[in-house]
C-alpha cells in the first residue's frame, strides 16, 4: 500500500470517527423543554417613583415576654409564656448544669444523652418513640458544655401527656445494661466518623485550640479504654448528679392556659424527690489561651480549604454585645468583608462569623470554605480585616446594619415557641435570669461604635488570635510564613500528631 | 426504682419509704397517663386565615394573609421556573440567576440588597432553587413592607439593566464554590445525582440535578442569563405572597404601584413530555471513601398531588416515621442490620421519587439490608391498622402545623396553591390533607406503585482511594 493510500484511509477512518462522534452528539437526547428567548430583550420603561428608595432606618421591636414564673416545693421552676396565636406547646425541661460543673468526660455525657431517649422504668425505647409518634410530637434531648435537658413539642391538647412523658423519661430512665452496652457501641461507632467528617473535625480542634484540652470547654476525645470501662452505674450516677429539680427549670411556651399547666407540672413533676438546694455551680477559670497559635488539619481529598481566624474572651458580659455587634459588622451577610472575600475574589461560596457563647467564656470565628488558591490571600483579607478594626473601629453606618442583622435574627427566634425556649435554654445554663432576654434588643442599641473599638482592641488583639486550617498539607509552608510562630498538626480530633 | 434513689442524697431507709409511696403514685399516675394518650386524638384545631388573592394587571397573581398576631412581615415571590426548564448544557443556570437576582438591578446599586436589607432589620433573605420553583423571600418589621416589594419588584423589571460579564463571573465562582461544598467535599454528595440520573431519562427535565456541573456552569454565557430570564423571569409567570403582620388593602395598593405596570413578559408554553418508561429494577454499586455501608432504594412515583402522592406520604411515616416505623423496629432491633433508616416522598411537578435510605450496621451487608426493607414493604399486603395510620397523619398533621409558626411557611404554602385554580379565601395550611386518606388507599398505593413496581437500588461501598463524594463503579440490570 502506498503511503499516499495508507494516508487516504486513515484520514477516511478519523472523518468517518469524526462525523460518528458528532452524529452521537447531535442524536444524544438532551431535556425536552421550552427554548429559550434570545431574541433582543425589550425592558421596562422607567417610572420616576421608582428611583426612591424606600424607608429603610432600622427599628425597635416592641416583643415583650412576660414569662409567669412558679417553683414546685421540690425546687423545680416553671416558667411559663401563654401564646395563643396556635395550638402548638413547646415544653422543655433545661437542667442547669453541664458537663463542665461537673467534670463529665464527654463519652460519659454523650452517652447520658442517647440513655434518656432509651426507654423509662414503664416502657422500653421503642414503647417511648411509639407514644410521642403517636402523639406527633417532636422531641430531642441537648447535652451542652453548661446545661443540658430534654424538649418535646406537641399539638396544644397533648400538653398533658407531654408534660408527662418528659417527666417519666427526666426522672425515670431505665439505664439498663443492654441499653447501655448498644448505646456505648452505637457512640464509639459514631466517634470514629467525627474524627473525619469536616465539621466535626473543626468542632473538636476549635475547642482544644482555643481552651486546651484539660480545660472542662476544652471538649477532649476520651481515651478507648475509658469507654470501654465505663458501666452503666456510671451514666446513672451522672444523671442523679444532673437530673435535680433544684437545679432544674420547666420552660412552657404555647398555647398553655396557667390553670392546666400548673395541675399538669404539679402531677407529674411534684413526686420529684430532692429539695435540697441546688450544687453550686463549677467555677472553672479560664486559662491563658494555651498552646498554639496556628493548625492544620491535613485533608488530602478536599476540592476546598476551610479557614477559620478565632478570638477568644472571657464573659464580661458588659462586652458580649459588642462583641456580637463587632462581629457581625466583619463578617454578617452585608459587611464589607464578605463582599471582598466572596463576591469580589469569588474565593468562597460559605463564609460568616459567628460567636459562641458560654457561662464563662465566648469565642468569635470569622472565615470559610474557600477555593484553595485564594485560601490564603481570603486568611490575610480576614487578618487585615481585624487589624483594621482594631486600628482605627468602624463606621457608624456598619454598627447600625450589624446590631438590625443581631436584632432581625432574635426577634425571628424569639417569635417561636421553639426558639423562645433555645433563647431560655442558652439564657438559663449562662447563669443568667429569664428578663435577661428581654432586656436583650435594649443592650444591642446601647452598642456604640466606640463600644465596638474598644472590644476590637480588647479581644482581638494579635497575640489573642488563632488560625485553624482544614485542608492540603502543602499549605503548611504557606501559613508558616505568616507570622504565627510554630505551626502544629493536628487529626481530626484535636491532638497534635507527630511531625 | 423510686424518683428519691436518682437525687441521691436521701439514706436508703427513707428511700424505701418513699418507694412505697412512690409506687403507689406512680400507679396512679400511670393511669392517668394511659387515659391521656388514648384519649389524645387530636379533633383537627381550626387554624383557618383570611386571604386575599388578585391577579394584577401585568399577570403577577398576588396573595396575602394577615395574621395581627404575628410580629413580622414576610415577603416571598415564587417564580415558575427551575432547573427542569435549563436547555440540555447549560444545567445550572436556573440557581445561577437566582444569584444574579442579588448583584443589584437598574435603581438597585451592586449589593445594595443586603445592605438595605440588613439596615431594615430583615432575617430570612434568601433564594432558593428547585426542580420547578425559585423562590426569593425575606422577613421584615412590618413598618418595612414598602422597601421588600420595592425590591422585588425593582429586580423582577430591572435586572438586566445590571448583569454583566463582571457580575455574571462573581457568581460562577460563588455557584461553583456552592458545587464544591455541596457536592465535591460532601460524604456521598454525588449519589443523588447518580440516582436521579439512573431514574430519569436524559430527555426528562429531572435528568440532571439543579446545582449543574462545573463544566456546564462554566460553558454559561451573559446571553444565556439574559434569555433566561427575558423567558421566564416576568410578572406574569410569578406569584407574590405577603404574610403576617400586614394591612391587605395597605399591601395590595403597594403591590399595584410596584408590579402593576412591570411588562407581563408571559411565559412560554412547555412542550409536553413523553410518558416515563417503567423503571427497570436496578442495582447501581457506588464506591466512597467513607466508614459506612450505605443502601438507597428509590422508585418513580405520582406528580405532587396526583393520585398516591399523599398516599406514600403516609407510608413513608409508616415505614420510617420517627424512630418507631415498620422498618425502625425491624432494622434497628436485633440483629440490628442497618444504624438509621429514612423513607420520603419527594413530590415534584413533573413526578416524584420515593426514597429509602440505610445505613448498614457494622458486619452486615446490604444484602440483608434490602432484603428486609422488601420485607417491611411486603407488611402492607397484610393491611395497616389504626394505630399506624393515627401515628402517620399525626406526624404530617402536626409537622405542616409547627411550621406555621412561621409567617415565611405561610407565604411559602399560599405561593405553591395551583395556578389554575381560584385561590380559596381561607387557608389552614393543609392541615387536613391527609385525614381522608384510608388504610386500604396507602395499602393499595404501595402495592401498586412500590411493591409492583421497578426501582434503582444504590448500594454504597467504602472503598480506600475513591472521593468520599462517591463514584459509580458498576450498573447492573436485573430486568431486561
Amino acid at each position: 500500500m502506498t503511503t499516499r493510500r495508507r494516508r487516504r484511509r486513515a484520514s477516511g477512518r478519523l472523518a468517518a470517527a469524526l462525523l460518528l462522534a458528532a452524529t452521537a452528539t447531535a442524536c444524544a437526547p438532551g431535556p425536552i423543554v421550552a427554548p429559550l428567548r434570545y431574541e433582543p430583550i425589550v425592558l421596562a420603561p422607567d417610572e420616576p417613583f421608582r428611583a426612591r428608595v424606600p424607608d429603610s432606618s432600622p427599628t425597635m421591636p416592641a416583643v415583650s415576654l412576660p414569662f409567669r414564673v412558679v417553683t414546685l416545693a421540690n425546687g423545680l421552676r416553671v416558667a411559663h409564656l401563654e401564646r395563643r396565636g396556635l395550638p402548638i406547646v413547646a415544653i422543655r425541661l433545661i437542667i442547669e448544669r453541664g458537663a463542665a460543673d461537673v467534670g463529665a468526660p464527654v463519652d460519659t455525657y454523650a452517652i447520658l444523652a442517647e440513655m434518656l431517649d432509651a426507654g423509662t422504668l414503664d416502657r422500653s425505647g421503642d414503647q417511648l418513640s411509639a407514644v410521642y409518634a403517636r402523639l406527633g410530637a417532636a422531641r430531642r434531648s441537648f447535652f451542652g458544655q453548661d446545661g443540658c435537658g430534654l424538649s418535646v413539642k406537641v399539638g396544644a391538647e397533648s400538653m398533658d401527656t407531654a408534660v408527662a412523658l418528659l417527666a417519666e423519661a427526666a426522672t425515670r430512665p431505665r439505664m439498663s445494661v443492654v441499653d447501655f452496652t448498644n448505646t456505648r457501641a452505637r457512640w464509639l461507632a459514631d466517634l470514629a466518623n467525627t474524627g473525619y467528617a469536616r465539621e466535626t473535625s473543626l468542632r473538636w480542634s476549635t475547642r482544644a485550640l482555643l481552651f486546651g484540652r484539660a480545660h472542662a470547654y476544652g471538649f477532649a476525645r476520651p481515651a478507648l479504654a475509658h469507654t470501654q470501662a465505663l458501666r452503666v452505674e456510671d451514666i446513672a450516677a451522672l444523671h442523679a448528679r444532673l437530673f435535680h429539680p433544684s437545679q432544674a427549670t420547666l420552660v412552657v411556651v404555647g398555647d398553655a392556659t396557667a390553670e392546666a399547666l400548673d395541675a399538669s407540672v404539679a402531677r407529674w413533676f411534684g413526686a420529684w424527690s430532692g429539695a435540697a438546694p441546688p450544687a453550686p455551680r463549677a467555677s472553672w477559670p479560664v486559662p491563658p489561651i494555651p498552646g498554639p497559635r496556628a493548625v492544620l488539619i491535613e485533608r488530602k481529598d478536599r476540592a476546598h480549604v476551610d479557614a477559620m481566624l478565632f478570638a477568644r474572651g472571657t464573659a464580661a458580659d458588659e462586652d458580649l454585645v459588642a462583641v456580637e455587634v463587632l462581629v457581625r459588622a466583619l463578617g454578617g451577610l452585608s459587611s464589607p468583608l464578605r463582599g471582598q472575600v466572596r463576591n469580589e475574589r469569588g474565593a468562597a461560596y460559605a463564609f460568616g462569623a459567628f460567636v459562641v457563647k458560654m457561662r464563662a467564656a465566648f469565642y468569635a470565628g470569622i472565615g470559610g470554605a474557600f477555593d484553595p488558591p485564594k485560601a490564603m490571600q481570603s486568611l490575610d483579607a480576614i487578618l487585615a480585616g481585624v487589624r483594621a478594626v482594631r486600628a482605627g473601629g468602624i463606621m457608624q453606618d456598619e454598627v447600625d446594619r450589624a446590631r438590625s442583622s443581631l436584632l432581625a435574627d432574635w426577634r425571628a427566634r424569639v417569635s417561636t415557641n421553639d426558639g423562645l425556649s433555645d433563647t431560655a435554654t442558652a439564657a438559663l445554663t449562662a447563669g443568667q435570669p429569664l428578663e435577661a432576654m428581654a432586656a436583650y434588643p435594649a443592650r444591642l442599641q446601647a452598642v456604640t461604635a466606640a463600644d465596638v473599638w474598644r472590644v476590637a482592641q480588647r479581644y482581638f488583639g494579635e497575640d489573642a488570635l488563632r488560625v485553624l486550617v482544614l485542608g492540603d498539607g502543602s499549605l503548611h509552608w504557606e501559613l508558616a510564613q505568616r507570622g504565627f510562630g510554630a505551626l502544629e498538626r493536628w487529626n481530626g480530633y484535636g491532638e497534635p500528631i507527630a511531625p | 426504682m423510686s424518683l428519691a434513689r436518682f437525687s441521691g442524697i436521701l439514706p436508703e431507709v427513707s428511700s424505701e419509704r418513699r418507694t412505697s409511696r412512690g409506687a403507689a403514685r406512680h400507679v396512679v399516675a400511670l393511669l392517668f397517663l394511659l387515659v391521656a394518650i388514648v384519649t389524645s386524638r387530636r379533633a383537627y384545631a381550626d387554624v383557618n386565615r383570611p386571604v386575599h388573592a388578585r391577579r394584577l394587571s401585568s399577570g403577577l397573581r398576588l396573595i396575602v394573609c394577615p395574621d395581627p398576631g404575628s410580629a413580622d412581615v414576610s415577603v416571598l415571590v415564587r417564580y415558575n421556573v427551575g432547573a427542569r426548564d435549563e436547555p440540555g448544557g447549560l444545567e445550572g443556570l436556573a440557581h445561577l440567576v437566582e444569584h444574579l437576582m442579588f448583584t443589584g438591578s437598574r435603581h438597585l446599586p451592586p449589593r445594595e440588597i443586603e445592605r438595605l436589607l440588613t439596615r431594615a432589620g430583615a432575617s430570612n433573605l434568601n433564594g432558593e432553587t428547585s426542580n420547578d420553583h425559585t423562590f426569593y423571600h425575606e422577613t421584615l418589621p412590618p413598618e418595612r413592607l414598602e422597601l421588600a416589594l420595592w425590591l422585588e419588584s425593582d429586580r423582577m423589571g430591572y435586572l438586566l439593566d445590571r448583569v454583566d460579564e463582571a457580575a455574571l463571573n462573581s457568581e460562577r465562582a460563588a455557584v461553583i464554590n456552592e458545587y464544591r461544598d455541596r457536592v465535591t467535599d460532601m460524604a456521598l454528595g454525588e449519589v443523588g445525582g447518580i440516582t436521579q440520573a439512573e431514574l430519569f431519562p436524559s430527555w426528562h427535565p429531572y435528568h440532571h440535578a439543579p446545582v449543574g456541573t462545573i463544566e456546564s456552569l462554566a460553558s454559561i454565557r451573559l446571553a444565556d442569563v439574559r434569555a433566561f430570564v427575558n423567558t421566564w423571569y416576568g410578572p406574569a409567570n410569578a406569584t407574590l405572597a405577603i404574610s403576617g403582620k400586614v394591612d391587605p388593602a395597605a399591601a395590595m395598593a403597594l403591590a399595584e404601584r410596584y408590579f402593576g405596570s412591570l411588562p407581563a413578559r408571559a411565559p412560554p408554553t412547555r412542550p409536553a413530555l413523553p410518558a416515563l418508561p417503567a423503571l427497570k429494577r436496578t442495582f447501581l454499586q457506588v464506591g466512597a471513601q467513607v466508614t459506612r455501608k450505605e443502601v438507597r432504594v428509590a422508585w418513580l412515583t405520582p406528580p405532587l398531588g396526583a393520585p398516591g402522592d399523599a398516599e406514600l406520604d403516609v407510608a413513608a411515616v409508616i415505614l420510617a416515621g420517627g424512630q418507631s416505623g415498620w422498618l425502625q423496629q425491624r432494622l434497628l432491633t436485633a440483629p440490628r442490620v442497618a444504624t438509621s433508616i429514612s423513607a420520603a416522598q419527594r413530590s415534584s411537578r413533573l413526578a416524584s421519587v420515593f426514597e429509602l435510605r440505610a445505613v448498614v450496621a457494622e458486619g452486615h451487608t446490604e444484602r440483608e439490608v434490602f432484603t428486609a426493607i422488601e420485607q417491611g414493604l411486603a407488611r402492607f399486603v397484610g393491611g395497616i391498622d389504626e394505630g399506624d395510620m393515627l401515628r402517620a397523619k399525626m406526624t404530617w398533621y402536626n409537622g405542616k402545623l409547627f411550621a406555621l409558626e412561621s409567617s415565611l411557611r405561610w407565604a411559602v404554602q399560599l405561593s405553591l396553591l395551583p395556578e389554575a385554580a381560584p385561590v380559596p379565601p381561607v387557608f389552614d395550611g393543609e392541615l387536613g390533607k391527609y385525614a381522608a386518606i384510608s388504610p386500604a388507599q396507602v395499602r393499595a398505593a404501595v402495592q401498586q406503585l412500590l411493591v409492583r413496581a421497578g426501582w434503582v437500588v444504590t448500594m454504597v461501598e467504602p472503598t480506600r482511594g475513591a472521593p468520599s463524594r462517591g463514584v459509580l463503579r458498576a450498573r447492573v440490570q436485573v430486568e431486561p
